[in-house]
């Protein structure tokens, strides 16, 4: 069996433009309210993911350890701060408010939007939960007319680099009001945030080194928004028969079978 | 020989009838007197006890929230300190299997599901929602189904043209397939009429959706039975004394399928609840974090190898309800028309 972690990541994107989440108290509130080890646990156990806060992950070019959203802020995630989630709720002002958690309808999906539901409640919302058909929801999510406030969302990467996470996911040029096809699910457009993207972009031609640097940065000036609440990195599993030799896996591709032999 | 009907109430031949009882008294004697019906109404006594008593076990014997997540928690199993949701050690070591049954009242006596929630506690929360769904439910089946075959096969004509036609149309529709499309459509969006706003995780929701499906198959009898009532030679008589209609229609039409409309409630309740089952396992009945019999079978789908225990107990707990439901459903409707019994009709 070979387990590999997979530049990758499951997340709870909030819409900055709807209430609650248009507070960033609130935003930063379900970040430490969030257990981490639950979301793995119910995505299959440490084996299958690890806890992140962050948006790159990790083994990803631009990616630097960094946890705010913990009992122990630093670089790694140990356990949710549910004192100062509820604190933080209070001090927002949005107490008491209705709060719709929309997921595919597959089974961890749904999972993962009961669990969220759950600790939405703890921390004072009042929180429900819309399954939607996996055929519809990744569109239905998009289009800020559904009003979404907050979803269970997983993003895989599509080339190595940091631009593929928080360029797609957090850029302003991502957000298209009304339409299906607006991949920036939190509605975030910050413009410092945005021009520092676009200067990473242009530096990644010249010098990739000092562009994974800067992307370091507004991985954690996102991160410090709270667009998004991360869960966890996922891990990919391959099981293969023991006959089976040079085994080589590819973050991109995945596993390259045509590398492999069989005894 | 035919008994007399009196009130609805039916007095079979050659049946001793005490001095001065009146026919719903002699229902009740009925009923009493049979057995089986009644151990089924302890049955249901104790089922519906006991999920009114589901905050009293939730919170002072159990001391758990059965809607709230519980995945890192834990809990005691023979003196030792164990996890909730312990993750696998076997195999693969993937996943996490929920600790199953302690018979322990106190900690998870039936195991816990996927989230780490008490099972015997969201059991008996989920039997209220249950019971709750299929009695409303009935309740609106019976009573609508009442008045519009009252209405269809008393005045006839134009007015049961347009009833009868609106009651095909429904029954046009296989129920399960008209209760999926009107589910689905009302949950995705908040359901509002007038001044009726119904958000879209609403118990009414399930309610009205099933209450109305099952209208046509007991507004249907209700109906041929008026219209062999209204040709009676007592309501006749009552119109030709000058009786008003609404008099003749509340004394002598009502008070006669009144006896049909009980007859089926319970038997509605049983298909109703049968229906919110069904719905909530499909995702389009009861919505989480609320539980009913149907959404904890749901729960349990992904466990029947390892926790068969969360699918099992909410199962058994529809079929020995539904069972109760029906075999008293039998002896009220045998108690009220003893006929069809000596005619060996069921």
């Amino acid at each position: 069996m070979h387990v590999t972690p997979l530049t990758a990541f499951w997340y709870l994107p909030m819409n900055v433009n709807l209430p609650p989440f248009n507070n960033l108290k609130a935003r930063l509130a379900v970040n430490y309210a969030i257990d981490r080890n639950a979301a793995v646990k119910i995505f299959g156990g440490p084996n299958l993911a690890s806890p992140s806060c962050q948006v790159l992950p990790p083994g990803f070019p631009g990616h630097k350890d960094y946890c705010p959203y913990t009992k122990n802020p630093g670089t790694k995630w140990s356990a949710p701060d549910l004192a100062k989630a509820k604190q933080l709720v209070k001090e927002s002002g949005t107490k008491g408010q209705k709060v719709t958690v929309y997921s595919s309808d597959d089974d961890v999906n749904k999972a993962m939007a009961v669990y969220t539901q759950s600790v939405l409640n703890s921390i004072g919302y009042k929180a429900s939960i819309k399954p939607i058909s996996v055929n519809i929801f990744f569109t239905y999510v998009q289009n800020t007319k559904n009003k979404v406030q907050i979803n269970v969302q997983q993003w895989y990467q599509d080339y190595p680099a940091a631009s593929d996470f928080l360029y797609i996911l957090f850029g302003c040029e991502s957000f298209h009001p009304g339409s299906d096809s607006s991949i920036n699910f939190s509605g975030f457009c910050n413009k410092p945030i945005n021009a520092q993207m676009h200067k990473a972009l242009t530096l990644s031609i010249t010098n990739p080194s000092a562009a994974n640097s800067l992307w370091a940065k507004i991985d954690k000036q996102v991160t410090d928004q709270a667009p998004m609440a991360t869960l966890f990195s996922p891990k990919h599993l391959d099981f293969v028969s023991k006959r089976v030799g040079n085994f080589v896996f590819s973050k991109q591709f995945y596993w390259l079978v045509d590398q492999t032999w069989v005894q | 020989m035919s008994g007399v009907a009196t009130d609805g109430v039916v007095v079979a031949a050659g049946e001793h009838v005490p001095a001065g009882a009146s026919p719903w008294a002699l229902a009740r004697r009925r009923l009493r007197r049979n057995k089986i019906a009644m151990v089924m109404a302890g049955v249901l006594v104790i089922v519906v006890v006991a999920c009114l008593a589901a905050p009293l076990y939730a919170h002072h014997i159990a001391h758990t929230n059965p809607f709230q997540s519980n995945l890192d928690g834990t809990t005691i199993v023979n003196g030792k300190i164990v996890s909730v949701v312990p993750p696998s050690t076997t195999g693969l070591g993937l996943g996490s299997v929920p600790i199953g049954p302690t018979w322990d009242p106190q900690h998870y006596l039936l195991g816990a599901d996927d989230q780490g929630r008490d099972v015997a506690a969201r059991l008996l929360y989920g039997g209220r929602n249950s019971l709750l769904i299929g009695t409303a439910a009935a309740l609106i089946t019976c009573f609508f189904a009442t008045m519009i075959g009252i209405l269809a096969g008393y005045f006839g004509g134009p007015l049961d043209g347009v009833l009868s036609r609106l009651l095909d149309v429904v029954w046009a529709f296989p129920v399960y397939l008209l209760a999926i499309s009107l589910s689905t459509v009302l949950l995705t969006r908040s359901f509002s009429l007038g001044p009726l706003k119904l958000q879209s995780g609403s118990l009414l929701l399930p309610i009205l959706i099933i209450g109305v499906v099952y209208i046509p198959y007991v507004a249907r009898p209700i109906r041929g039975e008026v219209l062999s009532l209204r040709r009676r030679e007592f309501v006749e008589a009552a119109e030709g004394l000058g009786a008003s209609t609404w008099r003749v229609l509340w004394s002598d039409i009502l008070r006669n399928v009144v006896t049909t409309a009980i007859v089926f409630f319970p038997l509605m309740l049983a298909i109703d609840m049968l229906t919110e089952a069904a719905l909530s396992f499909l995702s389009i009945g009861v919505q989480p974090p609320d539980a009913s019999w149907g959404t904890i079978i749901l729960d349990g789908q992904g466990l029947l190898y390892t926790r068969p225990t969360v699918a099992l107990a909410p199962g058994i707990a529809i079929a020995v309800t539904v069972l109760a439901l029906n075999v008293l459903g039998d002896g009220v409707r045998d108690a009220l028309d003893p006929r069809a019994k000596l005619r060996g009709v069921d």
